[in-house]
């Protein structure tokens, strides 16, 4: 058999993933029982369930992501990884937070810049 | 009484809320003139209300008294033990996990192969038993479950060693209404 493509999996339907997954693992079970071991195809066999549970996980989270798309709330896994001090961080709306005073000052008295005319 | 004929006058009128004067609606005792004259204190329905309940409650809270000395309870007991509070289940607004783990350790992964060692052979014949190599971290339940899912056979008991090569082997005897050798020809195992 050859060893199945994602391209060809993602065109599958859900039902259809888990059992062509439950067909690989029964075969791939009745190679290893057989008393010489064809590793040529137990090989094919095992990357092909591994295709499948790629296929399955990601449409899986694809589908996740568009349901909590724009939602106040999402899980932790389908926010932003970036790293643990980066989250932490002021967001820039609130970095760039300043007093009233201090806005007003800025407008009223702005940095000028003049040049020397020769 | 004269401020309150003196809404009822003023309200058939007008009613055109004036903050600045409501202040003072509540002293004039005087009709100010006519009802016509731009002058007029102005009392709405709201504000009337409003003082109402302002001079019910005032009653009430000399009836009732103020609360400033509270029951406090008695203890007999020199101990003190923290009282039941009420305790909310969790509402989570999401998910921690968008998708909860999947079991890695499923029948598949439990049973890896049955041998087909001379010995293994033996233990078929002789004492109605097969020989299984098996996940590591798998325990003997989950062993019975596994087999008997995957090929149809209850188990009497299994006995599970470690070799040496790191590799969990299971002797699983199967129950006297099977065969070994039965489901060793049907598994694939001769």
């Amino acid at each position: 058999m050859t060893q199945l493509r994602c391209s060809d999996l993602r065109t599958k339907k859900a039902g259809e993933l888990d059992q062509q997954l439950n067909e690989l693992q029964e075969e791939l079970l009745s190679l290893k029982t057989a008393g010489s071991r064809n590793v040529d195809k137990i090989g094919k066999v095992e990357k092909s369930i591994v295709h499948v549970h790629i296929v399955q996980n990601q449409t899986r989270k694809d589908n996740l992501r568009s349901f909590y798309q724009g939602a106040k709330y999402k899980p932790k896994d389908l926010r932003p990884k970036q790293t643990r001090a980066k989250r932490r961080e002021l967001t820039e709306k609130e970095a760039s937070c300043v007093l009233k005073k201090t806005e007003r000052k800025n407008a009223t008295f702005p940095k000028r810049t003049f040049a020397v005319k020769e | 009484m004269a401020p309150k004929k003196d809404t009822k006058e003023t309200s058939a009128t007008t009613k055109t809320k004036d903050t600045a004067v409501t202040a003072s609606a509540k002293k004039t005792t005087k009709p100010a003139g006519s009802a016509t004259t731009t002058t007029t204190k102005v009392v709405t329905k709201e504000r009337k209300e409003k003082v109402q309940t302002k001079a019910l409650k005032a009653k009430q809270r000399v009836v009732r008294g103020n609360k400033l000395t509270r029951n406090r309870k008695i203890h007999l007991k020199p101990t003190f033990r923290r009282p039941f509070t009420l305790r909310l289940q969790r509402q989570p607004k999401y998910p921690r996990r968008s998708v909860p783990k999947r079991n890695r350790l499923d029948h598949f992964a439990i049973v890896k192969y049955p041998l087909t060692t001379e010995s293994a052979m033996k233990k078929i014949e002789d004492n109605n038993t097969l020989v299984f190599i098996v996940n590591i971290r798998a325990n003997k339940p989950m062993i019975k479950q596994a087999v008997k899912k995957m090929y149809d056979v209850e188990a009497e008991k299994i006995n599970t060693l470690i070799r040496p090569d790191g590799e969990k082997k299971a002797y699983v005897r199967l129950k006297a209404d099977h065969d070994a050798l039965d489901v060793a020809n049907r598994i694939g195992i001769i």
